[in-house]
């Protein structure tokens, strides 16, 4: 009989082990690289170059002047914001693949507990994020070398502002998606609106940056932004200064520049990174007890009216000098029509509930409430539906099947990409319609959108193989439009001008070549 | 129609192949594909169907290059892979329409077709359920349907009789005998029963090389008169196993009965099967 000791030892290392291995089979993937290579173009535009007409982090007029502390934390807290909100996407799922592949049962099936799972799975997770967080940081201090001149290099004051900002956010992340996956593991757009919906709110409530406020600062930027007006207004005490984080063009004044020193971080900012950690944490640690242990198919067969139990019946005979003869027919029209009803099928009744009734409001609502924020809101709606459009083969174990066929290339993938954005061009109709007799160049832009959009997640889809690559960006795309982000408005919902549509135009021409390309090489290459 | 397979390879690394010049021509009629896991059968076949360029060589159907121009085999293949899902949200009926459209088919007798096909493999009665309900035996079923539905003339059927039961292994060897009066079937297994009943002829493959090809007959004879049955005690069996190349063990009554090569003149002579012949052949080839 094993002693209570020598449980805890075997928790303990299947703990460690399942954190490790979990990590190691998300690392080992070409996706993971794809997002390395996203995450160090990320870090790399986070520290725009000198002579660049575009912003990060702008205090009024005035921006840091490019020494350690200016860039460790102002890279540390946009990846805070930014990684918190778009890792929520690159990690989540890994326990529904556990249940996919069966692991999870296997696992339920061993003596680990609950609480041990989970944490383990949220500690592979910080894994991940860490990982990307890393390489972010590594980055930043290369852009320092890049571009600054005179100015000590101070590694230190790199690591203390990750680990102290976006380090917390990161773990906070890595347990919201184990969180939500064990109480929902099967309901990806209700997890999707919940993190949108927390984080924007979270972010919104920030904005407002009155004391009452401070407690909910998940990202831990309010402390340091705050330390940098301060330090901004001592150069210009009469002026209005405010804090703007994001991707700004335009109005960047090389001359207006502050020197950024290391801000003194009190108790209470240590003390509420550590409870957003130890939060999430503890949270995790009481739901353990109702985690489902991969015991999730009696739960789906009760909302069924109808259990289905195959009947026994007599084999018959399959007479092939009976066989019905078919003809040749190369149209697309039929896959067309099936890739439609796949997609119409794979979304819960309350996400089209909510489409339906954005549809209306699309009608009817104001014209620039129902373009810039129903809009984008009703197609990342159907994220579901777009993220998988040229990847369900690969998720259903069929591209042997559809691989064979005739023409994959062309009648496959132009079926896929052409049901898509069928889709979306019917959602939209109710605005479109409007646009026709009032606003000809937005009615293009909007469908110039709808094939952006189509082609960046068969892109992204072809490029990593897998359906999450796009989810974060289509996910960032979303936010940043709703928050009026003029490089994120890729439906001309605030731009106008010959030039916007062709810049969209060019990108679709792109993406179209990344999906064929791709797709060729899949073929070929296998 | 004649398929010809002329020193295939294919190589994945450096160190890896998976396929090593293989040779093979063969018409209508049913081609069993002999072989322990990992010895390249599956490789093969995913080459003749075009979903696995091979590294060198090349695959003719009737005197045309499949490696240059996949869709002339496309036309004409009914594929059943080893590993295959299908889109859980779809019923059986839409499914097959789906993968007729994908293959190019279609007509005034398509719905005919597919209630043809449902029927005869017993799926009509569910055919408007969901496919994610269905069993592993009615999963594989459907898998059967699609890749009869464009009268294939080039059948490859990869393990096909997992998840089906004994009853539908039978009726699917029967299928099988019926196709391949006017197709050329290749169907892939492990389990030499499955082959030894229908196979016009064999081919035993190893570490993605060819061992042997030919009749059935031919195979089994080079064992004419050196497969033999003993019952040994247990403590025997080691040392046994050591001197004779073993085709299988069982237990009897305490001891163990043993059937084996032998090519010393013994008695307990045995006729030979095709199973003794795939042991003692991809035995014989050991690890190389």
């Amino acid at each position: 009989m094993a002693t209570y000791s020598s449980l805890n030892q075997q928790e303990m290392s299947s703990f460690f082990h399942i954190i490790k291995y979990d990590f190691l089979q998300r690392i080992r993937s070409y996706r993971f690289l794809i997002i390395c290579c996203f995450s160090i173009g990320f870090a790399y535009i986070l520290v725009p170059a000198p002579e660049s007409n575009y912003t990060t982090i702008r205090l009024g007029r005035y921006m840091g002047e490019y020494n350690s502390s200016w860039i460790a934390y102002s890279t540390a807290m946009m990846s805070s914001v930014f990684l918190g909100l778009i890792g929520f996407y690159l990690i989540n799922g890994g326990l529904k693949k556990d249940l996919d592949t069966g692991i999870g049962q296997i696992l339920a099936s061993t003596n680990i507990s609950n609480s041990t799972y989970l944490l383990a799975k949220m500690g592979s997770n910080l894994a991940v994020l860490s990982s990307l967080l890393f390489l972010v940081m590594i980055v930043s201090m290369s852009m320092f070398f890049l571009y600054s001149s005179n100015q000590t290099f101070e590694p230190e004051k790199f690591i203390k502002a990750y680990f102290l900002i976006p380090f917390p956010t990161m773990v906070f992340t890595a347990g919201l998606s184990v969180l939500l996956e064990a109480l929902i593991i099967n309901k990806a757009i209700i997890q999707n609106i919940i993190v949108y919906s927390l984080f924007s709110a979270i972010i919104g409530m920030n904005a407002d940056s009155s004391d009452a406020n401070f407690n909910i600062d998940l990202f831990g930027t309010e402390t340091i932004s705050n330390q940098m007006v301060e330090q901004a207004k001592r150069l210009a005490p009469d002026e209005n200064i405010k804090l703007n984080i994001g991707f700004m063009v335009g109005s960047r004044l090389p001359e207006k520049v502050f020197s950024f020193q290391n801000p003194p971080l009190d108790l209470w900012f240590m003390v509420t990174r550590l409870l957003w950690t130890l939060g999430i944490f503890f949270v995790i640690m009481i739901i353990a007890p109702y985690f489902h242990r991969f015991d999730i198919k009696k739960n789906l067969l009760k909302q069924k009216k109808e259990r289905f139990t195959p009947k026994k019946i007599v084999p018959a005979i399959l007479d092939l000098n009976k066989i019905p003869t078919l003809n040749f027919n190369p149209s697309i029209i039929p896959i067309i029509k099936m890739e439609l009803t796949m997609m119409i099928r794979n979304s819960s009744k309350w996400i089209s509930l909510i489409s339906g009734g954005l549809m209306i409001a699309l009608a009817f609502s104001p014209y620039e409430v129902a373009h810039q924020i129903l809009l984008p809101i009703l197609w990342f709606l159907q994220i579901e539906k777009l993220s998988c459009i040229t990847t369900k083969e690969q998720a259903h174990h069929l591209e042997y099947l559809t691989f064979s066929s005739y023409k994959p290339l062309y009648r496959l993938m132009t079926a896929q990409l052409s049901s898509a954005m069928i889709l979306l061009t019917l959602i939209s109709l109710p605005l479109t319609l409007r646009m026709i007799f009032v606003d000809l160049e937005s009615f293009v832009e909007v469908h110039v959108g709808i094939l952006l959009l189509v082609l960046l997640s068969s892109a992204l889809g072809a490029l990593s193989k897998g359906k999450r690559l796009f989810e974060a960006l289509f996910f960032f795309l979303t936010y940043f439009a709703l928050n009026k982000i003029p490089f994120a408005d890729y439906y001309g919902g605030f731009h106008e001008g010959g030039h916007y549509l062709m810049l969209l135009t060019s990108i679709v021409m792109i993406l179209t070549s990344i999906t064929y390309g791709f797709r060729h090489l899949q073929l070929t290459k296998r | 129609m004649k398929l010809s397979i002329n020193k295939l390879n294919k190589r994945y690394s450096s160190s890896k192949l998976g396929l090593i010049d293989f040779s093979l021509e063969m018409q209508n009629g049913i081609l069993g594909l002999l072989g322990p896991n990992g010895a390249g059968k599956s490789t093969l076949l995913k080459m003749i169907a075009t979903v696995s360029k091979p590294s060198s060589g090349t695959i003719l159907l009737d005197n045309q290059d499949i490696v240059s121009k996949p869709n002339i085999m496309r036309m004409q293949l009914g594929f059943l892979p080893q590993d295959f899902g299908l889109y859980p949200n779809l019923n059986a009926y839409e499914f097959l329409k789906y993968m007729a459209a994908m293959k190019g088919v279609g007509g005034p007798n398509l719905d005919k077709k597919i209630d043809f096909l449902l029927e005869g493999l017993n799926l009509i009665e569910n055919a408007k359920r969901q496919i994610g309900d269905y069993s592993g035996g009615m999963k594989q079923r459907i898998g059967i349907a699609q890749a009869l539905l464009n009268d294939p003339k080039v059948i490859l059927f990869d393990e096909p009789t997992v998840g089906l039961d004994p009853e539908e292994r039978v009726r699917f060897r029967d299928l099988i005998s019926a196709l391949a009066n006017d197709a050329i079937v290749i169907l892939s297994s492990h389990i030499v029963s499955d082959i030894a009943t229908i196979a016009d002829k064999v081919a035993i493959m190893k570490n993605g090389r060819l061992l042997t090809f030919g009749n059935q007959e031919e195979i089994i004879s080079t064992l004419k008169g050196r497969v033999y049955e003993a019952i040994i005690e247990n403590e025997q069996v080691a040392e046994f196993k050591t001197k004779n190349i073993i085709i299988s063990t069982s237990r009897d009554d305490g001891n163990t009965k043993i059937r084996f090569i032998s090519n010393e003149k013994l008695v307990n002579k045995l006729a030979p099967t095709l199973e003794d012949g795939y042991l003692f052949i991809t035995k014989s080839a050991g690890n190389e």
